[in-house]
């Protein structure tokens, strides 16, 4: 070879170092940063919530229909919502949703979303014409693009990588609205990922009625493979451990739940009944689940990782 | 230092890995090493994830942080040869028959080694612009170089490159790292 042309550094941009090398050397960051830590376990903001789960479960559970994301075949074809709402200015009592730790203040012309307790918006709701979403598309650094089949309103969904310290995904979700769009972007991990799909998946948005799916959905968080029932309330989220409350859980459910699993891709490797593992298809690191009354329990291995 | 900053830690590494892999690999040769390499740049990275601030993007300060790790290998192995081309590509792509498989390695065998003839500086450079398609602007955070010197830099290396694969004329690379 003699010429250095596109085609020869294309394949120098292709290679794709191999997976198994990813697993181990993610291993050995974990370890090591863990072990330069030594910092308590997170605290559990979420605790002082647990008393919501079982309201929530009562004023949500006959009507929160669970939706469904990545293409997921049980729900059935239906007609798209129509969607109706009043142009600008968007006022803050436009918007509901089912997590009462969130609620929304208006800033000029966009509404700001706030957690409880905290100073920092975790995310805002503004109206943005089509040239303008498209410019938000090209301009960020957007690496999933999906629409979010069976949530309430015909909803599209990127996921931003931001190059923030607090922030380390950007969720953005658009919402037709009368020949605009609703833009909510939602920050990751101001906002854990059940919160962030929960709140778009029990959005209601003034004047226009929510379609309401009639059968279990699922997401995945982040850029995981892994999927999680839409209705779940983050207890504590460590990156190897998650405790969720379940917001509506039954057998039956749960039973359709292991199913999904199993149609991402993960092989169910032990367990029956309420504890299960799964493995993925690299095979070197499991996930088990393990349902404990109003709990979804998750504990991430990864093979011959050294304790 | 809390869980959240080791969570988004992790998201950079699963982001930015193979980035991060393919700039130490290249610049040092040695598919052995690289791993021990990428954990460093990510470890450092979390150690001084509390200066990390919004002057630049997350990719461009992960390479710079992987530049003080390769150039501090390079010196050590200055009286050595720098570039082995250890175990490199030795699981080239797996979608290709083998007969273009071994063809391609070969193919970027030879390329890596006319990019392991620059010196240090010329190679960063390459590997910044040509592989890792990073921008003037980026390069010039990355090595904490004005634009203007990446620009310079660039040309000669283009120019280097130019020598050491033989080619005549102007022809792609020039139109690559324009």
């Amino acid at each position: 070879m003699s010429k250095l042309q596109d085609s020869e550094w294309e394949k120098l941009r292709s290679f794709v170092p191999p997976e198994e090398g990813k697993d181990s050397v993610r291993r050995r960051i974990w370890k090591s940063i863990r072990s330069d830590s030594n910092t308590p376990v997170r605290k559990n903001r979420f605790q002082w919530l647990l008393p919501f789960a079982a309201s929530l479960f009562i004023l949500i559970g006959g009507t929160l229909l669970l939706l469904n994301l990545n293409g997921n075949t049980v729900g059935e074809n239906r007609e798209e919502p129509i969607i109706q709402v009043e142009s600008l200015p968007l006022s803050s009592d436009q918007f509901g949703w089912g997590l009462d730790n969130v609620y929304v203040e208006k800033e000029n012309d966009r509404l700001a979303i706030y957690e409880v307790g905290e100073k920092v918006p975790v995310g805002e709701i503004n109206e943005v014409n089509e040239g303008e979403k498209q410019e938000i598309i090209q301009t960020h650094s957007m690496f999933v693009d999906n629409e979010l089949e069976n949530f309430p309103y015909k909803t599209e969904m990127y996921i931003e990588h931001v190059k923030m310290e607090d922030t380390a995904l950007r969720y953005h979700f658009f919402i037709p609205s009368n020949g605009k769009w609703y833009h909510f972007s939602i920050d990751y991990p101001k906002l854990e990922y059940a919160d962030i799909f929960y709140l778009i998946a029990t959005l209601k948005i003034r004047g226009t009625e929510p379609y309401i799916h009639d059968e279990p959905l699922y997401v995945t968080h982040g850029y995981d493979s892994f999927p999680f029932p839409i209705d779940l309330m983050p207890v504590t989220v460590d990156y190897d451990d998650k405790v969720y409350v379940w917001r509506n859980p039954s057998a039956e459910k749960f039973a359709l739940y292991l199913e999904k699993i199993e149609e991402s891709g993960w092989r169910r490797v032990q367990g029956a009944g309420k504890e299960n593992t799964f493995e993925n298809h690299t095979g070197i690191q499991t996930i088990t689940v393990r349902w404990e009354d109003d709990r979804l329990i998750y504990h991430s291995v990864y093979k011959n990782q050294d304790e | 230092m809390g869980k959240d900053n080791q969570q988004i830690l992790m998201e950079w590494y699963d982001m930015y890995y193979e980035d991060i892999y393919r700039f130490i690999l290249y610049m040092i040769g040695d598919q052995q090493v690289c791993e021990d390499f990428v954990h460093d740049t990510f470890v450092r990275a979390y150690s001084a994830m509390a200066g990390f601030k919004h002057q630049s993007n997350v990719k461009t300060w992960l390479f710079s942080i992987a530049k003080h790790i390769v150039l501090d290998e390079i010196r050590k192995r200055k009286r050595r040869s720098i570039f082995s081309l250890t175990n490199v590509f030795a699981d080239i792509p797996s979608s290709e028959n083998v007969e273009q498989t071994v063809q391609n390695r070969d193919e970027v065998r030879q390329i890596l080694t006319e990019i392991s003839k620059l010196k240090p500086n010329y190679r960063m450079v390459v590997i910044l612009k040509n592989i890792e398609e990073c921008s003037t602007k980026e390069i010039a955070a990355i090595l904490n170089w004005s634009e203007s010197k990446v620009r310079k830099t660039l040309s000669r290396a283009t120019v280097a490159l130019k020598k050491a694969s033989g080619m005549k004329g102007g022809g792609q690379i020039e139109q690559i790292t324009r």
